[in-house]
């Protein structure tokens, strides 16, 4: 029974749970910060009518019920920490074309297409589904991680969407009502990219701990 | 009784106590928009055209019923002293529709020009036609667009014009993207030599010195028009050299007797334009990575 307990969850210790559960909060937190300033960097281009809201929240829904469902499929091969570890790097570096690519871009599409419903959905698309599919790949990989048995699954599976969906509320939040005041959009997108980065540390120095704890 | 429960169902009877004085203003109109519905509505022989009902008195424009010449609005009637600066306008840019008043005035002063409008909300351009006579003509089109966009593939055309408006400002919901400096640049670029661009800008709040170091920044000194009574306050700016005093003076006489009948005194105008800066010259400019207008307004 320890046996097969073992090979469902993966991780037992305190440490490591409440390390999930922060960088599932800080995943929702940049998800909808990233969408906030979304509106923001097409604007220049494609104004701020309602289209260029709808495109920006469509590829966002889009991009994160594929992550969901990708992140559901890679949590059933060998889950383990470093592979959602490296979730968080590659949607930290799939953020970085959103600060140094968004003008050319933009401008390149501006130019080919003339409707500005169409050139705001395919701006979008192109800027954020890759990090914003990533980020999507968090949500159910953390359900498989923190699983320990069948009969709690629901309860962990609601802590995580309560806590990254307390995120999400915060982070748009802070970011309409504070982070436009005092920084530039490239400012805020740094602190997005920081964040995700921090939470791939905090995984790899928590699993690290544990992997000790269990040794010793 | 806890008066901190009881308060709201208190401003609700009040409410429900003073609305008969309000229902003489009658909607006679709502049509639906993609943003927000625009009403129509009657009170005291003016015709008005608003966003929101509920929050007070947010008409975005009024025509007077008994006299449809008269502009009602003092910003309205402040924004015509861009003439001052250019009396004889031939490609006007009107950003932002409303009931199409300056555009019409503008087709009535100076039939051969040409005028493009913009307008993001089809809702607002119905009920300019319907409800206050606003008619395009060959050379006058209104477009159904974000005035951004249109801006930028005008520039990208090399569309010029020696006058544009910018109005494009409902005092609900501030588009933060028509006030960086990256779009005044924009705007700049379709100016002609002789051109001038007239903005109708917040006059009390926040933004004030934040719009003044931006227009500043790009469009070096420009006039500033403000009246007391007035929330709206005017940027007149130009590509070139600002004229003088004198020369404003001169056009406001020979301008006198065509814009009388709108109920425009434009000989009032020329004293109350200054350069001079009252504004917190170390306010940050606004930016298209920056700009939180609805947060300063």
């Amino acid at each position: 029974m320890q046996q097969q307990q073992a090979l469902v969850s993966v991780s037992h210790s305190v440490a490591s749970r409440l390390a999930i559960l922060a960088v599932a909060f800080i995943n929702g937190f940049v998800i909808m910060s990233i969408e906030l300033l979304g509106g923001r960097v097409l604007a220049p281009y494609f104004g701020s009518s309602v289209h260029v809201w709808g495109s920006i929240i469509a590829v966002f829904m889009l991009s994160l019920s594929l992550g969901y469902l990708w992140g559901g499929k890679l949590s059933l091969r060998n889950p383990g920490h470093r592979t959602f570890i490296s979730f968080f790097i590659f949607a930290a570096l799939l953020c970085l074309p959103i600060i140094y690519l968004a003008d050319p871009v933009m401008r390149t599409i501006f130019l080919s297409i003339e409707d500005p419903r169409y050139g705001s959905l395919w701006s979008a698309v192109l800027l954020y589904f890759a990090p914003i599919c990533v980020m999507g790949m968090v949500s159910p990989y953390s359900v498989r991680l923190l699983v320990l048995t069948q009969e709690h699954s629901g309860g962990v599976a609601g802590m995580l969407y309560f806590v990254s969906t307390l995120g999400s509320a915060l982070g748009t939040l802070a970011t309409s009502f504070y982070f436009v005041m005092w920084f530039e959009i490239n400012q805020v997108m740094w602190g997005c990219i920081v964040a995700l980065l921090l939470c791939a540390a905090l995984i790899a120095f928590s699993s690290r701990h544990a992997i000790k704890e269990q040794t010793s | 009784m806890n008066f901190r429960i009881w308060s709201p169902l208190l401003c609700v009877l009040v409410l429900i106590s003073a609305a008969p004085a309000s229902a003489q203003r009658q909607v006679i109109h709502e049509e639906r928009s993609q943003y927000r519905n625009v009403l129509v509505t009657e009170f005291n022989g003016q015709r008005c055209m608003l966003f929101n009902i509920h929050r007070g008195d947010m008409n975005q424009t009024c025509i007077d019923l008994r006299n449809p010449k008269r502009l009602v609005f003092n910003y309205t009637k402040m924004s015509f002293a861009g003439l001052l600066l250019n009396p004889e306008p031939e490609r006007i840019l009107v950003a932002g529709l409303g009931g199409g008043t300056i555009p019409m005035v503008m087709r009535e002063l100076y039939p051969e020009a040409e005028i493009d409008v913009l307008e993001v909300d089809q809702a607002v351009v119905n009920v300019a036609r319907e409800f206050f006579g606003y008619q395009e003509d060959e050379k006058h089109e209104v477009h159904v667009v974000d005035a951004r966009v249109y801006i930028k593939r005008a520039g990208l055309r090399g569309d010029k014009y020696d006058y544009i408006v910018l109005d494009a400002f409902s005092g609900e919901y501030i588009p933060e993207h028509l006030l960086t400096r990256e779009f005044l640049e924009e705007v700049k670029a379709l100016l002609t030599d002789d051109g001038v661009v007239v903005a109708n800008t917040f006059a009390s709040s926040d933004l004030y010195d934040y719009e003044s170091v931006t227009y500043q920044a790009v469009f070096g000194e420009f006039y500033n028009f403000k009246r007391a009574g007035s929330g709206n306050r005017i940027i007149l700016a130009t590509n070139g050299e600002l004229p003088e005093l004198g020369d404003l003076r001169r056009r406001s006489r020979e301008l006198y007797d065509a814009l009388a009948p709108y109920d425009m005194n434009v000989l009032e105008y020329p004293p109350l334009l200054t350069t001079e800066a009252d504004w917190d010259e170390s306010t940050r400019i606004l930016t298209d990575q920056y700009s939180p207008a609805n947060l300063l307004n």
